[in-house]
């Protein structure tokens, strides 16, 4: 069956000094989704996942989590939550075993699941050589796997990532993106916070655009993905274009968008034939052509031009 | 029922956070080092008249008075070792992403921190007892122990509780560990001090100054009571046994509910 996992009312939040970090947020994630949460620097992603997680109240709004409201009952639902909000501290005397068996008593777990549980996370994330060692001899990586071990040893329903990669080397991102794929294909929820686009693209299924607090895309993935498949033009021109050539380029046939960089992007779904006609059509008007190069659109040049360009 | 069951849940939050706290005290230097300061500072007046080869006082309460005088900075050492960076510190090192979410009330880290940190520091102060009670039967014999050792020990796990309250007060309150460490030593240093000598000099009441009644922990000694005896002590500046006891409570219970105020209602 599928329910809500986290809805949002018209959040907001303004920090003292009077920051507004989110701006009438209305979420809905439904259960068994995979959302990744994009946005440059400063949008209100890390924001949004700490009201999320009692660590932020908000300024006004509602948060339900399962269909229940956060404020009041915030003990209760955080049992079905596992989250990790950018790169904690963990404490460097202790030892993963110690902290994650604090841990699972929090989440009430007896002692035989706890002692199991423990022991498969920590080969999961591959700490069970270094399980008796003190924290505070791990590298960044070790450090974000024990916060991966963290997240999940409860086996929590829904989890919660803000840019679970960060500061990993190839091999690490690597096992870490397949981790959590693996997670949504189990059947947990995944929110994951990020300002990666190729990661969000090939772990989530839902992506929503988030700047200056306020969502400018929400989409599922597939069909973002059509728009993906966009083709691109890179032109160039000996000289600037006219108000008058620039109204002309857009009426070319097929063309959806024109953005104009330091380069000129023109944005348009179709075969090669399309590309072979848009060329004649360029002739045709007579642009002072130099340059053309046609090929695929990325998802960041889609990005960029959602954002602007203050981008990744 | 569901009230009881919350409150339930939350005694057995505050066990496990004893616990935990218990696990990171056993294996940080800090308590070493306390502990360590404390067999030091209390060795010293035994081991240098020894080695000197000079006399010990005549009295046995006149040794507990000087032995016991040093206390004051084993409380203070103990209120900034364990009390300072208590709250702030976790948001320092960012160990508040970690422990915030966990379905706990962070009322209840609060609590398990406090009375844990707060028998470490009783632990310290025993080691500084037992030492000097040990020294004082080797030097003098068994009997100089009197009911003083006793009330001199309940002050200052009085007093150590006024001081740590304060100090998770500060904790809670300022976000930089290092400025609240500053203000500890400021507050009981130099403020209140301050303050008692102004008012005295202005004929105002100083009677609510805590650090006033550190001195008992000297004074026992100095002017021994009878046992059980009359509530106040046979000293020139009398000073009330029993309303040092209230003034540490109070400021112990004001400050803790200022901490637990501003942990629970501040942000991250
Ligand atoms: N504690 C705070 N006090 C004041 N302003 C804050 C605070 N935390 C965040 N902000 C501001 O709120 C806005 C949103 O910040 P947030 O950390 O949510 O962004 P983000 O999307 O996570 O960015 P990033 O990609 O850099 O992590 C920013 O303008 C930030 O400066
Ligand atoms: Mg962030």
């Amino acid at each position: 069956m599928v329910t809500t996992a986290i809805e949002t009312v018209n959040l907001a939040k303004i920090f003292p000094g009077g920051v507004q970090a989110l701006n009438s947020l209305d979420l809905n994630i439904r259960t068994g989704e995979s959302v990744g949460y994009l946005g440059p620097n400063g949008a209100g992603k890390t924001t949004t996942i700490q009201i999320f997680l009692n660590l932020l109240r908000p300024s006004s709004g509602d948060v339900f989590i399962f269909s229940e409201q956060l404020k009041g009952q915030e003990r209760k639902i955080m049992r079905r939550i596992g989250a990790l909000i950018e790169l904690p501290g963990f404490y460097d005397n202790l030892t993963p075993n110690q902290l994650l068996r604090h841990i699972c008593r929090l989440y009430r777990m007896e002692q035989g699941v706890m002692n199991q549980s423990i022991k498969e996370i920590l080969d999961l994330v591959q700490l069970t050589e270094v399980r008796d060692r003190s924290i505070g001899t791990f590298s960044t990586g070790m450090r974000r796997r024990l916060g991966i071990a963290q997240v999940l040893v409860h086996d929590p329903e829904l989890v919660i990532f803000d840019e679970p990669t960060n500061g990993l080397d190839p091999k690490g991102i690597r096992e870490i993106r397949d981790l959590i794929k693996t997670l949504n294909k189990d059947g947990k929820t995944v929110f994951m916070c990020s300002h990666n686009l190729p990661e969000v693209a090939e772990i989530s299924n839902r992506v929503i655009f988030l700047k200056n607090g306020n969502v400018i895309e929400d989409r599922q993935m597939r069909e973002f993905k059509s728009r993906l498949s966009s083709n691109i033009i890179e032109l160039k021109f000996i000289r600037s274009l006219t108000e008058k050539e620039k109204k002309n380029l857009n009426s070319i046939t097929n063309v959806l968008n024109v953005v104009y960089d330091h380069s000129i992007f023109i944005e348009y779904q179709g075969s090669l034939d399309t590309t072979h006609q848009i060329l004649q059509d360029l002739l045709k008007y007579n642009f002072p052509l130099y340059y053309f190069t046609p090929r695929l659109m990325t998802l960041e040049e889609l990005y960029l031009q959602l954002f602007g360009k203050e981008v990744i | 029922m569901t009230i009881l069951n919350e409150w339930k849940q939350d005694y057995y939050d505050v066990w496990l956070n004893i616990r935990f706290e218990f696990l990171k005290n056993w294996k940080s230097k800090r308590s070493l080092v306390a502990a360590g300061i404390s067999v030091t500072l209390s060795s010293l007046f035994y081991l240098v008249p020894l080695l000197t080869g000079s006399d010990f006082p005549t009295e046995a309460n006149e040794f507990l008075a000087t032995s016991t005088g040093l206390i004051n900075y084993i409380l203070l050492l103990n209120a900034i070792f364990f009390g300072a960076d208590a709250i702030n510190g976790e948001h320092h090192k960012k160990t508040t992403l970690l422990i915030y979410p966990l379905p706990q009330r962070r009322s209840v880290i609060l609590f398990g921190k406090f009375i844990m940190q707060l028998l470490t520091s009783w632990g310290v102060i025993l080691i500084y007892y037992l030492i000097t009670g040990t020294e004082t039967v080797l030097i003098y014999d068994v009997n100089a122990l009197t009911v003083d050792m006793l009330k001199s020990i309940l002050f200052s796990f009085l007093y150590m509780g006024a001081l740590l309250s304060i100090t998770f007060f500060l904790s809670a309150l300022i976000r930089n560990p290092a400025i609240s460490m500053a203000l500890t030593f400021f507050f009981f240093f130099l403020l209140f001090p301050t303050l008692n000598t102004l008012l005295l000099m202005i004929d105002f009441d100083s009677s609510w100054i805590l650090t006033n009644y550190s001195a008992f922990i000297i004074k026992l000694f100095r002017f021994p009571s009878d046992i059980f005896g009359p509530r106040h002590l046979r000293s020139p500046d009398d000073i009330d046994f029993y309303l040092g006891i209230r003034i540490c409570l109070i400021y112990t219970i004001i400050s803790f509910a200022g901490a637990w105020l501003f942990t629970s209602r501040k942000e991250i």
